[in-house]
């Protein structure tokens, strides 16, 4: 029987740790990187490495950045008064292609999900208090997913910013009940952000 | 409504099947372990979107397959429709859990796109413990019936389960020292008041089925008996109360219980722990039922599904008799056997034909069942 040469194995093997990748796409995309031209296979190696040295979290908010701090957080023209805490930063981008938010975010890199282990220590919450002790900010909307997770985070979230005396608020209005964020289009995230109601 | 063709693949211990199947009584018979009840459980799947079987999806899938699918042709008032369900084991060596996939006229949905196009009661040997047994089969029976009536109560149903696992996870992790206890709060309403609404639905849905169950069971006792049925929500009273009330006795239940619920790693109260008592003349059957009382009461709620699912809908569901004939004596099989007078289409199975009266067969289309195939 013919054995797979290691080099080739090392490839399935890698592109199989992937989520959502299982053996048999992995073994498929390994195939099929040995048929592209070479310098297609170059380009992609090349951006792998380059984004891994390039982006990083930003360490104010844990958005993706290229250098210390996001471009948000760098900006002078962003309302530094409000500030939207989103679970991931592909949802940040969501929220950006609307144009309807000026202020700043705060990524927790997740929800709370027992299931999975995470509880608040998992999260960058600790991070988000700390923030809000030392920063202006007078309102903070939670804009975690609409579904049972991100229900939970932001009731959490509410108690404990609430501790510290400013104003919370939870996106809800239209947002399909059980979806993600990132998914949400554009004028239905538009519209989330003006109906905003404050958390009781 | 009618089932007018199914079709598996990879399903149980079916490689492959096509069955056409007439408006007319269906029987499958065969040997033990052949695939009559496989067969049975792939249609209750597609109506359910859940095996009645199990909750653990792997055992769909025919050993050593990765995918398991179930596709059945409803003809009902709506017209033709198509419900596909998949069944996807993860990637080996990867810890993913086991996907469902749904498909509506070919078109991909979740199980909420599938659900109510095709409705079905199902009576098989486990229900002659449904009396007597543990409330978790009781339970069963109204979440079989209400998700079939109302899709938002199947998402409830779905809901809770969720909340009701990442709960318990928060529990475990409370007790093990993992996580802080004070985080359980913001599970806890959530959980409340999914469940708040699961028990308002079957509050008012018992009250819907109890005359019908009273009816056929005078019947099937010549007039002698009284049956009632008694819906016991666990940790809150409902009677009149609105959702948001009952929503805040439950919480108030979990909180009262804390103590215990963390040392158990477990929620203690709410609708997975309800039950559905039967009583016969002021008493509880659980306690005191002969074998052919329970057998009786068993049928009369079997019956009663029947008829409520057809009175709510407007429209016959189908029916799933699994290997019961041979359990029910000669004057509890002709009642039962009067109920497909009118009616439901009937998918019966018997390892026997001998099972079986002549009246059925007569009228039936019969197939055997052997080795997960088919045949005529
Ligand atoms: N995932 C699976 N893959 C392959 N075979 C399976 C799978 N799950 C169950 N089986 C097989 O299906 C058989 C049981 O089929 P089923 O329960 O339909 O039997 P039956 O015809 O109803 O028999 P009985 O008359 O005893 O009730 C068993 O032999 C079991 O090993
Ligand atoms: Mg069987
Ligand atoms: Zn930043």
């Amino acid at each position: 029987m013919a054995e797979i040469p290691a080099s080739l194995a090392r490839v399935m093997e890698e592109l199989g740790r992937l989520p959502g990748i299982g053996p048999k796409t992995a073994q498929r995309l390994s195939f099929y990187l040995l048929r592209t031209p070479r310098d297609s296979v170059e380009r992609l190696a090349a951006a792998l490495i380059e984004v891994k040295a390039r982006i990083r979290f930003c360490a104010d908010c844990f958005f993706i950045a290229e250098a210390e701090r996001c471009t948000i957080c760098l900006s002078g023209r962003r309302d530094r008064t409000l500030l939207c805490v989103v679970e991931e930063p592909l949802d940040v981008l969501a929220i950006e292609r609307t144009g309807e938010y000026h202020g700043i975010y705060h990524v927790l890199q997740g929800a709370l999900s027992p299931i999975d282990g995470i509880g608040p220590n998992e999260l960058r919450v600790a991070e988000l208090l700390a923030r809000l002790r030392r920063e202006p900010v007078s309102e903070v909307i939670l804009a975690t997913d609409p579904d049972m997770e991100g229900e939970a985070t932001a009731a959490y979230l509410a108690q404990q910013v609430g501790g510290l005396g400013m104003k919370t608020s939870r996106l809800a209005h239209g947002l399909p009940v059980g979806g993600e964020l990132e998914y949400a289009d554009e004028l239905t995230l538009a519209r989330a952000f003006s109906g905003r109601r404050l958390f009781q | 409504m009618f089932l007018s063709n199914v079709s598996l693949f990879d399903f149980r211990n079916y490689a492959e099947l096509e069955l056409p199947l007439e408006r007319s009584t269906t029987v499958l018979f065969g040997g033990n372990a052949q695939g009559k009840t496989n067969l049975l459980e792939a249609v209750a799947l597609s109506a359910l979107t859940r095996s009645p079987r199990t909750q653990q999806n792997a055992e769909l899938v025919r050993f050593g397959q990765q995918a398991a699918r179930v596709t059945a042709t409803v003809q009902s008032q709506d017209g033709l429709e198509q419900v596909e369900t998949r069944i996807l084991m993860p990637p080996e060596a990867s810890s993913g859990r086991v996907l469902r996939q749904f498909r509506h006229n070919g078109r991909d949905c979740g199980p909420a796109g599938v659900q109510g196009c095709l409705r079905v009661v199902l009576f098989w040997p486990d229900d002659l413990q449904l009396v007597k047994g543990p409330a978790e089969g009781r339970r069963r029976l109204l979440t079989m019936l209400l998700s079939q009536l109302d899709r938002v109560h199947a998402r409830w149903i779905s809901q809770y389960q969720h909340l009701l696992d990442q709960r318990n996870a928060l529990l475990r992790a409370v007790r093990d020292g993992r996580q802080n206890a004070g985080q359980l709060d913001y599970w806890t309403g959530g959980l409340a008041r999914v469940g708040a609404q699961i028990m308002v639905d079957r509050q008012r849905r018992v009250l819907e089925l109890q005359p019908l169950a009273a009816a056929f069971h005078r019947e099937l006792s010549d007039d002698r008996e009284r049956l009632e049925l008694r819906y016991r929500p666990s940790g809150a009273r409902i009677g009149e109360a609105p959702v948001e009330l009952v929503a805040q006795q439950l919480e108030a239940a979990m909180a009262a219980h804390r103590e215990e619920e963390i040392a158990r790693g477990q929620t203690a109260v709410g609708p997975q722990r309800d039950d559905l008592e039967v009583w016969l003349d002021e008493r509880d059957a659980r306690q005191f039922a002969s074998q052919g009382q329970q057998r009786s009461a068993v049928l009369s709620l079997k019956l009663a599904e029947l008829h409520y699912l057809a009175e709510a809908t407007g429209e016959q569901p189908v029916l799933l008799l699994d290997d019961v004939m041979s359990e029910l004596d000669p004057s509890r099989r002709e009642r039962l056997l009067a109920a497909l007078e009118p009616g439901p289409q009937a998918l019966i199975t018997a390892a026997d034909l001998k099972d079986l009266p002549p009246s059925v067969l007569e009228h039936a289309a019969v197939f055997r069942v052997e080795r997960g195939t088919v045949h005529a």
